[in-house]
């Protein structure tokens, strides 16, 4: 009998969850746990977790985690914006140095009427003397296509026009 | 044990192209929910705040190598999303002008329908009562009763001086409570 007691007693004090009595509802204590987690996650941005009636459906945030995730970091087609391609920059660069280099090119470089400044008469005499100018050139040059060709023709005129005198002392 | 989430530390990972994937995902982790209720809340409809919050978190992933960090990255988010939710919902008012029903009788009849939506008679009532207010109001009402976010943190997002957003909490609740008598 008294050992029945004792057992009783035993059997009490293992079962027992020290609670006086007091009993929770079944996983009381996983949800609870859950729900704490959902509001110091809540707390440190100052949410809280009403959702005003609104639902979701069955696993619905990983579903969407997944379909983001795929559009983003898993996508194959990688998206690069325009104007961080390192070609277009090296391609811009190039362009542009490349227009630079001619404005300055063609800054620099003497014109034609410039040239022709720069040279004596002197110069310019001796190499006439040194080349071969025919006729036909120099027609083309003073512009006069009507300029005879005939030895009879040009007597005439440097009877006409030359002083034969002034000539003989250059001579 | 909730992890924290240092956000300075989690933009540093985000600029190295070896952790950037593990950075988006812990942001992911962290800000999906809040971010997807935020513009539930501003839609009503489940598919397009789905939607809203996929093209948030897309913007998030392009643009937070540039971010410069002149506010948190949360009110940053929240901001893209606010934005994002707003031009949604504007292009669904003016793609339904068309019609003789107004977008946000469509939107209460879907809350009557109980497409998506669970909540009891007063959720019902309050909802419908948000229905009627003007965006701006509607907002401020959401971030302050339902995300308990504070008039400095809203003024971030929305860009509005905190006086104006305690007008418009004020006239918020003045009309909510009258919807409520009344109906």
């Amino acid at each position: 009998m008294l050992n029945n007691e004792e057992d009783n007693i035993d059997n009490y004090i293992k079962n027992k969850n020290n609670q006086g009595g007091f009993t929770t509802p079944d996983d009381y204590f996983v949800s609870m746990s859950k729900s704490i987690l959902l509001k110091i996650e809540g707390k440190q941005l100052g949410f809280e977790t009403r959702q005003g009636g609104f639902m979701i459906p069955d696993s619905f945030f990983e579903n969407q985690k997944q379909i983001i995730l795929n559009q983003t970091t898993h996508s194959k087609a990688k998206i690069i914006p325009f104007y961080n391609k390192m070609a277009l920059k090296v391609a811009s660069m190039a362009a542009m140095l490349m227009i630079v280099g001619f404005l300055f090119v063609h800054s620099i470089a003497p014109k034609n009427t410039d040239i022709l400044a720069n040279i004596s008469g002197d110069e310019i005499i001796n190499h006439l003397e040194k080349t071969d100018i025919s006729e036909e050139l120099i027609c083309e040059v003073i512009g006069q296509n009507n300029f005879s060709k005939k030895d009879t023709d040009l007597e005439k005129y440097l009877d006409e026009h030359v002083d034969e005198d002034l000539l003989i002392d250059d001579l | 044990m909730a992890e924290l989430f240092n956000e300075h530390e989690i933009i540093l990972l985000f600029r190295e192209e070896s952790t950037k994937q593990k950075a988006f995902v812990k942001i992911l982790d962290f800000y999906q929910k809040r971010v997807y209720w935020h513009v539930r809340r501003i839609l009503v409809n489940h598919d397009d705040a789905d939607d809203v919050t996929q093209n948030t978190f897309i913007k998030v992933w392009e643009n937070l190598q540039n971010f410069r960090q002149d506010s948190k990255l949360y009110t940053w988010i929240f901001r893209i999303a606010t934005n994002e939710a707003l031009s949604f919902l504007n292009k669904k008012r003016s793609s339904t002008t068309s019609s003789l029903q107004e977008y946000e009788t469509i939107l209460n009849e879907s809350l009557i329908a109980g497409s998506y939506f669970d909540g009891n008679a007063i959720e019902l009532k309050l909802q419908q009562a948000l229905l009627l207010l003007p965006d701006k109001q509607k907002l401020v009402f959401n971030m302050k009763y339902y995300e308990n976010m504070k008039y400095e943190e809203i003024e971030q997002i929305l860009g509005t001086s905190v006086g104006a957003l305690k007008a418009s909490y004020h006239h918020a609740v003045k009309k909510i409570e009258e919807y409520l008598k009344c109906n």
